[in-house]
């Protein structure tokens, strides 16, 4: 078996306590503690945490190995975890802070240990931002609590280092994040506004991208039409328009398009290269920008497009997610919401994104789950790992780019493994842009031919113009980017089981092609191989075993029938956003489909839709439901990419105005007819 | 394709360093005088020909620009570019950065835009910045 574990942890367990048993490794003081914790079990109240805090004489000399400053960002090390409750001590330079937060509704409770906390405190607003709404200094010695509920950041304004104890019960799983406001700003009257009686509502399941970018279009059409409406948007998350792709707080996590193709809108093709240069004159039409930077222009898109809403417009977030929805007689649609009362809508979008991750080891793993992280997005989960631990990444795509970057690339003295079928990364975008290459007209035979164009001709058709664009000293990527304009004739041509074949067989190599790393990431994923920390394998995993101090996989690699083992410290699943038969859709979703009012596609990419996007079940359209995103993947293939996605958001507006617009003519017209006839 | 006032200003501060002698080092402020181009502007785009390496630089009190390639080895297609993206009409006819736009759905309107593009871009293509001297 080879054992990837670092020396360090295969001779001590200094850092990781593996309760309730091992506690070896802490002093006196941190020993009471975790074991007062562990007696609670499940039963640790914000009292409770507060007395055993203050009561334990805790003082910085206990925790001192543990402490550990970093130079970008504050530092959390673990001291003791359960499934009750997690331990941490914090390190915190001058100026260092946390930004705003909750904890997902764990009780939190810290200990001062040295130096002084700023603590403020914040409300969330109807537009999703927060808000100051308090606070406080403290100072060492001193306890403080959070309910689980609470939204507040914590900073080190001051000169000496800042240590701090937190426990959490449960652990967090997530940490959200929350916007404040900037200074002298206030929320947008539209999210003020209540919806006045008989004023036709919209239900946008979904905050991302494509939720926001519906919900922008709408209100500047209804603007134009002078139509009144009442927006609903539906989205879990804690900051609207971002959604999981450009949520990273990680600035090393960069777009992998260049900023002059992210336009969120389809008639401003400049509209986020200039956005973002009023910021950083030096971005360029080919710079890879960082995606919370996107994420950013996002939502100041979102909020200043309903800051110019009229008055007949009015819009409401709600943090919940769609359980489930029905149809409504005739027309419309009930969104039912946990913890919340259903809405009536006459009209339903759903821009529900991507979909959940796959889990790659789905029926084969054993033992604890404790060092196997699911979704790597769940941000705190990847600041445990330290970066003398080994990892291994199941997938090789870009999430698992951006994990091994999150690790520390090169700077890592651990090693890391990338684990997929077939051990493709991505390909780099080139240094400079370069010209596509047209497809030739093997192409226009293909689509033209009189027999069905199979997936075996255009896989072969395509590596033979990248042979010879490279034997041209060319780039074989010329000839990807040149059939992007065709991709969307190439998919509806290619009959259903072709396409499966395409799915199955030609798909990994495709987005491997199509979907490419920045030139400044490919160089880091580069450095970090050179060093020798970071590798890719072509294996099937067999099976896994977890404990509470790493995991063992049993792999076969490509090409060998010899099983072999290997130990991780960490695994991480990185095969990124679910896609086909691996992957269920969201609740909203899955009941829609149940009851008819959506159909899926025979390879379960998604569900069928008309070009402008209504629903199609049977060949017939449901005109007031509407799909936008990864939803319309099973006729449209390319339909993750903001190109695509910003037309779709208009279109879909479009159609609603126009069927709302039918629809209130209707109303007023039977109105009248019931004005009109003789009473009886 | 709609010419910024950088792509104008990276242009005129190239064309006025290639007409400096061989090896001779201008300054920045030097150049946003002789071309009348705002300095704090100027610093930017000059940082920016500077990365793509098109210019050297060398610091201190003599310090300042010169080109780093040569002058007939710089076309005006790949300043414009790296200013300003395409040179094309529409995002779906061009080469360097393509979008999907709506004139796809119609042939004969994408191949004169293509035309049009396949014309500015040749012809600046053709054109360096020793031409301009």
């Amino acid at each position: 078996m080879i054992d990837y574990m670092s020396p360090s942890r295969r001779s001590t367990q200094e850092h990781v306590v593996t309760p309730p048993t091992a506690e070896s490794g802490l002093n006196h003081n941190l020993r009471t503690i975790v074991r007062q914790l562990e007696a609670l079990g499940t039963g640790i109240t914000g009292e409770r945490a507060i007395a055993i805090l203050a009561c334990t004489d805790l003082t910085i000399d206990d925790v001192s190995v543990f402490v550990a400053a970093k130079l970008d960002g504050y530092s959390r090390r673990r001291v003791a975890r359960t499934e009750a409750f997690e331990l941490l001590v914090m390190t915190w330079l001058p100026g260092q802070g946390s930004g705003a937060h909750d904890h997902a509704g764990s009780v939190s409770a810290f200990k001062i240990l040295r130096g002084t906390a700023d603590e403020t405190q914040y409300a969330q607003a109807p537009d999703s931002l927060v808000d100051p709404v308090g606070a406080r200094q403290l100072r060492a010695g001193e306890v403080g609590i959070d309910p689980g509920d609470v939204i507040h950041a914590v900073r080190n304004g001051h000169e000496e280092l800042l240590v701090s104890v937190h426990l959490y019960a449960p652990p967090i799983r997530e940490l959200r994040r929350f916007t404040p406001r900037s200074e002298g700003a206030v929320p947008a009257h539209a999210f003020l506004r209540r919806r006045e009686a008989k004023t036709p509502q919209v239900a946008i399941v979904g905050g991302g991208f494509s939720g926001a970018m519906v919900a922008v279009q709408l209100v500047c059409k209804a603007a134009r039409s002078g139509m009144p409406m009442h927006l609903v948007m539906l989205d879990r998350q804690t900051s609207i328009a971002e959604g999981a792709a450009y949520r990273t707080p990680d600035a090393r996590h960069l777009l992998n398009v260049p900023a002059s193709g992210m336009s969120a809108w389809p008639d401003r093709a400049d509209d986020f290269l200039e956005w973002a240069r009023q910021r950083d004159p030096s971005v360029a039409p080919y710079s890879f920008v960082p995606r919370r930077t996107y994420g950013e222009y996002l939502r100041t898109t979102f909020l200043d497009a309903i800051a110019k809403a009229g008055p007949q417009v009015s819009v409401e977030i709600r943090r919940v997610e769609a359980d489930a929805v029905e149809q409504r007689g005739k027309s419309g649609w009930r969104v039912h919401c946990a913890d919340s009362h259903p809405i009536e809508a006459d009209a339903l979008v759903l821009a529900t994104g991507h979909r959940p991750l796959a889990d790659p080891l789905s029926g084969r793993w054993s033992g604890s789950r404790a060092r196997y992280i699911e979704d790597p997005w769940s941000s705190l989960m990847l600041t445990a790992i330290e970066r003398d631990e080994s990892v291994c990444l199941l997938g090789t795509g870009l999430t698992a780019i951006d994990v091994l970057q999150s690790l520390g690339g090169s700077t890592r003295s651990a090693p890391v493994l990338a684990l997929s079928r077939r051990g493709l990364l991505p390909a780099a975008h080139t240094v400079v842009p370069l010209p596509r290459i047209e497809p030739g007209d093997w192409l226009e035979a293909l689509l033209r031919a009189d027999s069905e164009i199979t997936t075996r001709a255009l896989t072969r058709n395509i590596s033979r113009a990248m042979r010879e664009a490279d034997l041209a000293g060319q780039n074989g990527q010329q000839v990807i980017d040149g059939l992007r304009p065709h991709i969307s004739h190439i998919w509806r041509a290619l009959p259903p089981r072709e396409r499966s074949r395409f799915l199955r067989h030609a798909r990994a190599f495709w987005e491997v092609a199509r979907h490419r790393m920045a030139p400044a990431v490919a160089q880091e994923v580069k450095a970090a191989t050179d060093a020798g920390v970071f590798s890719v394998s072509a294996a099937r995993i067999l099976s896994a075993r977890g404990d509470v101090d790493g995991a063992t996989l049993t792999v076969r690699r490509r090409g060998r029938s010899v099983h072999e083992s290997h130990r991780f410290d960490w695994i991480i699943n990185c095969t990124g956003p679910g896609m086909g038969r691996e992957s269920g859709f969201p609740p909203s979703v899955a009941g829609l489909i149940d009851a008819k009012c959506l159909e899926i596609d025979p390879d379960r990419l998604g569900v069928r839709s008309t070009a402008n996007g209504q629903a199609i079940v049977d060949a017939r359209v449901i005109e007031d439901l509407l799909l936008v995103g990864s939803l319309r993947k099973a006729d449209n293939w390319e339909s993750t990419a903001v190109p695509e996605l910003r037309v779709q958001a208009a279109l879909a507006a479009e159609t609603i105005i126009e069927l709302l617009h039918r629809s209130t003519q209707s109303s007023r017209r039977a109105a009248q007819m019931g004005e009109t006839l003789p009473q009886e | 394709m709609k010419l910024t006032a950088r792509s104008e200003y990276a242009l005129l501060a190239l064309v006025h360093l290639a007409r400096q002698d061989s090896g001779e080092v201008v300054s920045a402020d030097s150049i946003a005088r002789a071309k009348d181009i705002p300095l704090k502007f100027l610093e930017q785009i000059l940082l920016t020909l500077k990365r793509a390496r098109y210019l050297r630089s060398t610091k201190g009190q003599r310090g300042g620009y010169q080109l780093a390639k040569p002058a007939e080895a710089v076309t005006l297609a790949e300043i414009v570019r790296l200013f300003d993206g395409a040179l094309a009409p529409t995002e779906s006819t061009s080469k360097h950065f393509y979008g999907p736009s709506p004139i796809e759905k119609e042939r004969r309107l994408l191949r004169l835009f293509r035309e049009i593009r396949d014309l500015v871009s040749n012809r600046l293509e053709a054109a360096t910045i020793a031409d301009m001297l």
